[in-house]
């Protein structure tokens, strides 16, 4: 069977077809021609299966890869992944990937993260007769400080309101002293109430933080240090009138 | 005087000084060091258990939601067990360099299992194309229990042709479009009309070879 237009679409027309960026006259051709469009749907499916097949046939391992990032491979077989990696951006992107995840020294990230830290529940002093006023706190404070202590860490607590009736918020504002010493500066604090994370702060030199924008609830607070995790949970804010 | 310990009190050894080192403490990291060389070196299968038992968590912590955990550990320890031998053990000049090469085998077990998923979705797609292609009585299809590189190699032999070689490698294995094969490599492939006209060439040939039919 023959073309019903002989010579008004080019082979070159019906590949651009076959892999999605033909002209619109040419569709027109093709949608009224059943050869051309079986020579379209051949087109089609060569290059379809040899995307399929073809995909990454030559890309190297990942392994080679990642013994590439830690100096691992003669000079050799260095030099042909470095020129894989100049023509592929997979692998390229991969290499990347590979680099950042092993610039550190490998456990340290693991002291600060959360799955290894000591976790730590801090406990409520009952009798606030010492209660440490947090620095820097201004004006009327909704609820008296709160003392919590976990191993040498006290952490006092208090919450300030600001606003009126639905658009009343709060502040928590804590300080943090770790046995008489200069707390270390720049741990994080993070806050969460049974909706989720709802504020993050890090602590000042001086042990310092605060975490403004809060609705009543109530919520649980971690102080996040290099080799274990503070948890104080369960602390009510905004449970006084307005 | 480290070879006098047994595997179990290297374990523990080790277990209590990277406790230490987590804890921000001072620690020794011979311990741990004994205990890999007895894995890897002397390939001893108790301490190669008391490797696993021991890391295994930070294992999983390295892997992160990448796989799924109990699979994608024991896939990073059998990597690492298979890619070091005595001569990369001593090139180790640190327990840190030890673990960073572990820390390695996590991430590229990750990495080959997402491109493995990747090839099964490109298979997946390319398995419904197929279905439409048979409805409509078009034959064309590459010799499915040929290999990806041996396929590619086929193909080279089949062109013998450089310039349309290149087109085709940076189209089907790289997979640029034919926009981008111009934009990264302008000198060899200056115009997008080019780029198909190679392509569209070299699969009429390959069509009309025994690799691709129809």
């Amino acid at each position: 069977m023959k073309c019903v237009e002989r010579g008004l679409v080019s082979a070159d027309d019906l590949f651009a077809l076959a892999t999605g960026q033909g002209s619109e006259p040419a569709a027109t051709h093709v949608a009224g021609c059943p050869t051309c469009t079986a020579t379209v749907a051949g087109y089609a499916m060569a290059d379809s299966e040899l995307r399929s097949k073809l995909a990454r046939a030559d890309c190297p391992g990942a392994l080679v890869l990642g013994e590439l990032a830690l100096g691992f491979l003669d000079q050799q077989h260095a030099l042909r992944v470095y020129a894989h990696l100049a023509d592929c951006p997979h692998c390229a992107s991969e290499m990347k990937l590979l680099a950042t995840e092993l610039r550190d020294e490998p456990l340290r990230e693991l002291i600060t993260g959360p799955g290894l830290l000591r976790r730590i529940l801090a406990r409520l002093v009952p009798v606030q007769t010492s209660g440490m006023a947090p620095a820097g706190v201004r004006g009327a404070m909704d609820a008296g400080p709160r003392t919590y202590e976990a191993e040498d860490v006290t952490v006092s607590l208090t919450d300030q309101s600001e606003g009126y009736g639905t658009a009343r918020t709060w502040t928590l504002l804590g300080l943090v002293d770790i046995a008489g010493v200069a707390p270390e500066d720049g741990a994080e604090v993070r806050m969460t109430s049974a909706a989720g994370q709802v504020g993050t702060a890090q602590l000042d030199a001086f042990g310092n933080f605060s975490i403004a924008g809060l609705q009543p609830a109530s919520y649980n607070l971690e102080l996040r240090f290099p080799a274990r995790l503070i948890a104080i949970d369960n602390i009510e804010i905004g449970n006084t009138p307005a | 005087m480290l070879e006098a310990f047994s595997v179990s009190e290297l374990s523990d050894q080790c277990r209590e000084q990277t406790e230490r080192y987590l804890r921000d403490e001072p620690s020794l990291d011979k311990f741990c060091m004994e205990l890999f060389r007895r894995a890897i070196v002397d390939r001893d299968e108790r301490a190669w258990s008391a490797i696993y038992a021991q890391y295994a968590m930070i294992v999983r912590r390295w892997l992160g939601t990448k796989m799924e955990p109990d699979e994608g550990v024991a896939a990073a320890f059998e990597r690492f067990w298979r890619a070091l031998d005595r001569d990369k053990f001593h090139r180790f000049p640190s327990l840190g360099a030890v673990l960073n090469y572990l820390k390695m085998c996590v991430h590229t077990t990750a990495i080959d299992h997402a491109r493995s998923l990747h090839r099964v979705a490109e298979q997946q797609s390319l398995e419904s194309a197929s279905e439409v292609a048979a409805k409509e009585d078009v034959e064309g299809t590459v010799a499915e229990r040929v290999d990806g590189a041996r396929l590619w190699e086929q193909i080279r032999t089949t062109l013998n042709d450089d310039r349309a070689s290149r087109a085709l490698y940076l189209s089907y294995v790289i997979g640029l479009s034919p926009r981008e094969i111009c934009s990264r490599h302008p000198s060899e492939f200056p115009d997008v009309a080019i780029v198909y006209q190679l392509k569209r060439n070299a699969l009429d040939r390959l069509r009309r070879s025994k690799l691709l039919q129809g």
